[in-house]
């Protein structure tokens, strides 16, 4: 396993150009996916949300968007990263929508089944919350956003989108999600245990020989 | 009997994430390191880790299905046979998969011309599968 990972979600693979150590994720439901640097990664869960492509004269990482319908029955869904051990790690994302007011940014952050972060921001405006629960414009996020360094007592990484709230909103959005191990760079602020409430209270807080026969 | 066919279903579904999407992965990742040797970045170096990692991926994502089926040999049967398969077509399909993923574990990835044998290894040996949503390339 490669870190650092970031992935772009979006509709379309060649809709931007992405980094080097990030891939594009444009499918349903397909973990355990091999990224281009390697990693396992993709969707558990159901299919309830759908990708689109935004625009691709912004930041490569917030050009499009994994998007579940506001007031699913559905529980929601979670994109893992498997790590390659226990430890800590600096985690950065983008949740909300480039163009549509109506997207929340509600994103759980986990380790396994624990929960570490939630960004809960029911904002109705265009724009994106990074892993710490600042919102910022578009244009603002690439320069402006903070990781938050977490540690994980399991390799598993999730990154839970929920249905949010229907009034004012239609869907909850996520752009960009990105882990690299922590003392890794990556650029902009780290901001290391912070943990987030829930509310409207942004910033608070093998072996391969043979065959399958026996 | 029909909360055993859903749950055939279920496993028939991740047998395909294992095997058929895993070629499509393969396929696409080999693509996509073929690119970034040609335009020469990331350095030789990442990129070969890149690609030494993705070989570790494949095998870890064969090996978890192989062993599945080993120990639960009657229900991957039953569960290949919603498509009218057998566990013997799973091992022809996996066949050069498993090949392709022993030689780019072995492979040369030490300059970036290597990188490229290697990945056209793994493009002329793995099956790339069709798809209604190819121009989409999602599934």
């Amino acid at each position: 396993m490669a870190l650092p990972q970031g992935v772009n979600f979006r509709a379309t693979a060649g809709y931007v150009t992405d980094g080097a150590n990030e891939d594009y994720e444009i499918s349903q439901s397909n973990y355990p996916r091999t990224s281009a640097q390697g990693n396992s990664v993709g969707w558990e869960g159901s299919i309830s949300g759908d990708f689109l492509d935004r625009n691709n004269a912004v930041d490569r990482r917030l050009a499009g968007v994994h998007y579940i319908f506001a007031g699913s029955a559905d529980a929601g869904r979670a994109y893992r990263i498997d790590l390659p051990s226990t430890g800590s790690y600096n985690v950065r994302l983008a949740t909300g929508d480039e163009a549509v007011g109506g997207s929340t940014a509600q994103v759980t952050v986990k380790d396994g089944t624990t929960t570490l972060l939630t960004i809960n921001d029911t904002t109705a405006a265009p724009g994106f919350d990074d892993a710490v629960g600042a919102r910022y414009s578009t244009a603002n996020w690439p320069g402006s956003n903070s990781a938050s360094t977490q540690t994980f007592a399991t390799t598993i990484l999730r990154f839970h989108l929920a249905p949010g709230p229907t009034t004012g909103h239609t869907v909850n959005g996520l752009a960009h999600v990105y882990v690299e191990a922590a003392g890794g760079g990556g650029g902009g602020t780290t901001t290391a245990g912070i943990l987030l409430v829930p509310g409207n209270m942004r910033g608070n807080l093998g072996n391969l020989s043979g065959g399958y026969m026996q | 009997m029909a909360a055993q066919a859903f749950d055939n279903l279920q496993l028939l579904l991740q047998l395909l994430q294992a095997t058929r999407n895993l070629a499509r992965d393969m396929v696409q990742n080999a693509n996509t390191h073929k690119a970034m040797a040609t335009a020469q970045s990331p350095d030789v170096v990442t990129l070969g880790r890149f690609v030494t990692d993705s070989a570790a991926s494949y095998n870890r994502i064969l090996s978890a299905a192989k062993a599945w089926v080993q120990a639960n040999n009657a229900q991957a049967t039953a569960a290949v046979g919603l498509i009218g398969a057998t566990v013997s077509d799973l091992n022809t399909y996996t066949s050069p998969i498993q090949t392709a993923i022993a030689a780019l574990a072995a492979a040369d990835l030490s300059t970036y011309a290597a990188i490229i044998s290697a990945c056209n290894n793994v493009l002329a040996t793995v099956p790339s599968p069709n798809s209604v949503f190819a121009s989409m390339q999602s599934f």
